[in-house]
């Protein structure tokens, strides 16, 4: 796998939640608007950030601030990904705090559960226009 | 009311949703997670996971609705059934096959339905997940996309290939 490289319109979606995920990724899969692929854990994402490269990358970060470490190590040109993707957030809420913190991180958008699955869908087909 | 055709394959129809060993079975999570999702995603009053049983629907899972079955000739997914297609129905009064029928001019007052045909492995269908609303809507290809993924996720559980999460 090492050196294989998916371009610039592919996002990798970091879901814990099954139902979302395989929605999402179904439906974006049936569109065939961008190639998109997925993990149910940060230690996947990991795994496949460090293997691949990315466009884009829509990450569902946990209340306690678990997730955020993906896009930090992005950031710092610690994955396949170039430095500066774009980054989208799923968070189930979001203060002035948080939001300055996802600001110095350059995350693009912001999605505040509960969502619809369309909102993801728009937000994945930005990240890879 | 022109109630729904009988398929061609009805005897290995039942047989096969027979074999599913669903019919009648108590509520379940997987199932019910899914309709209450699709009913969040469309804000319609109605979503269902309908099986089509020899003279009834019966209802696996159901929001909106306090019946868990009803009859087979007045059901709006005996026609998707029939079709093996996806059934849209964006206002049941403009309907020559709907207008006039008892779930259209009465209790819960169908205007509008969409239902994504569960088709088996062995292309019998068994039921459709279905929504439905009191009011006529359209929805775009992107929605389409939507139920008949959720309808997927659905046959992956029924014929055991549901993610092991």
């Amino acid at each position: 796998m090492n050196g294989k490289t998916w371009g610039g319109s592919r996002i990798l979606l970091v879901e814990p939640d099954s139902l979302i995920r395989r929605t999402v990724v179904g439906v974006v899969r049936t569109l065939g608007f961008v190639d998109i692929r997925e993990a149910s854990t940060y230690e996947s994402a990991e795994k496949l950030l460090q293997a691949f490269s990315f466009g884009g990358l829509v990450v569902a970060l946990a209340n306690n601030g678990d997730g955020t470490a993906l896009i930090e190590s992005l950031r710092v040109g610690g994955t396949r990904c170039p430095a500066d993707c774009g980054v989208a957030v799923i968070v189930g809420s979001c203060d002035a705090q948080r939001a300055i913190d996802l600001q110095a991180l350059q995350v693009r958008r912001i999605v505040l559960k509960p969502f619809k699955v369309k909102t993801l869908l728009e937000t994945v087909a930005q990240l890879a226009a | 009311m022109i109630p729904a055709p009988m398929p061609a394959d009805e005897a290995d129809r039942l047989q096969s949703l027979r074999q599913l060993l669903i019919l009648d079975t108590p509520p379940e999570e997987r199932f019910d997670k899914i309709v209450e999702f699709a009913a969040a995603e469309f804000d319609v009053p109605i979503a269902l996971l309908s099986f089509v049983d020899e003279n009834r629907q019966w209802f696996k899972a159901r929001v909106g609705l306090e019946v868990c079955e009803t009859s087979r000739d007045i059901s709006f997914c005996g026609h998707a059934v029939a079709s093996g297609e996806l059934l849209m129905v964006e206002d049941a009064l403009l309907d020559e096959r709907f207008a006039d029928n008892p779930l259209v001019v009465g209790e819960p007052h169908v205007r509008f339905y969409a239902g994504a045909p569960l088709q088996l492995s062995d292309g019998t269908v068994a039921g459709t997940l279905c929504l439905i609303d009191t009011h006529p809507r359209r929805i775009d290809r992107i929605d389409v996309a939507i139920l008949e993924t959720l309808r997927d996720l659905i046959l992956a559980e029924i014929q055991g290939q549901g993610a092991a999460e």
